[in-house]
């Protein structure tokens, strides 16, 4: 997802900028929900369409045209292909977390730990010392 | 969470590039129906990667959906130099700045091909690491 700018460089523009981005339509995304939140946070550039009416330009960049799919949607459309999308984890079992601090005394610095971590916060959350663990 | 796809009807396809785990309800819609080709993640040989499985998962995953072809993706060099290194401080050695790199030569993709060929010799589809650029003819 990080290099989702670049994938703009796929749907090319030519020295009439403008011309061109009026006969190419804008490369479509297709992503979840989740992911589409994630997009806008990261990239807010990429989601925010330009309003004319308000004197606002059309960048000299090709468009994204983002397609949100929903878990439990049947199917959606590309190029006449009917896809499905198959929701599946792909996540770490193990979270690298930066320093924590959890009062004006006290920080946490947990170096790679288990993400079942929920017990080890609220024991951390209860000291008020310097804390340091890695697992 | 995130999406690995399915499309096709003569013959279908079932793309997952990216994965940790096939949740239950994600592995009974992929078993209703017969899959041709089955494109999976497969980022290291021997064991699975924070973000992706490995090369046996990715075997194990294909043996439960019984699918006729079996393409694998994503793979780092790693695959293969990982399995030749006895101890954890040389595959940190040798293994991680070949990780960053995310390719690997034709002879070890070669070499794993064969390996693979090796421990799937009595299931029912083909197995192979995918390519740049392959091609795979499929009706839709």
């Amino acid at each position: 997802m990080l290099g989702l700018d670049d994938v703009r460089e796929i749907s090319a523009w030519g020295k009439n900028w403008r011309q061109t981005m009026e006969t190419q339509p804008a490369l479509p995304v297709h992503l979840s929900p989740a992911c589409m939140r994630h997009v806008e946070r990261v990239f807010p550039y990429l989601c925010t369409k330009p309003d004319e009416s308000k004197g606002e330009v059309v960048r000299m960049v090709s468009q994204l045209n983002f397609n949100v799919v929903r878990e439990d949607a049947p199917s959606f459309s590309v190029g006449g292909l009917e896809i499905s999308a198959l929701p599946v984890l792909s996540r770490p079992k193990t979270l690298p977390a930066s320093p924590q601090v959890l009062d004006r005394r006290s920080i946490a610095t947990r170096s790679f730990t288990v993400r079942t971590a929920c017990a080890t916060d609220t024991t951390l959350a209860s000291r008020s010392a310097w804390c340091t663990s890695q697992t | 969470m995130c999406y690995g796809y399915d499309f096709g009807v003569a013959e279908r396809v079932v793309y997952i590039s990216d994965v940790t785990e096939i949740p239950d309800a994600t592995m009974e819609k992929i078993r209703a129906r017969p899959v041709h080709v089955l494109v999976l993640d497969s980022l290291l040989w021997d064991r699975d990667a924070a973000t992706h499985i490995g090369c046996l998962t990715a075997v194990k995953i294909a043996r439960e959906i019984q699918p006729k072809h079996v393409l694998l993706t994503g793979a780092v060099a790693l695959a293969y130099l990982g399995s030749a290194c006895d101890t954890h401080a040389q595959r940190e050695r040798w293994c991680l700045p070949v990780c960053s790199g995310m390719s690997h030569s034709q002879g070890d993709h070669d070499e794993v091909n064969a390996k693979l060929r090796e421990i799937t010799k009595d299931d029912p589809f083909d197995v192979a690491f995918a390519f740049d650029g392959q091609r795979i003819p499929i009706r839709l």
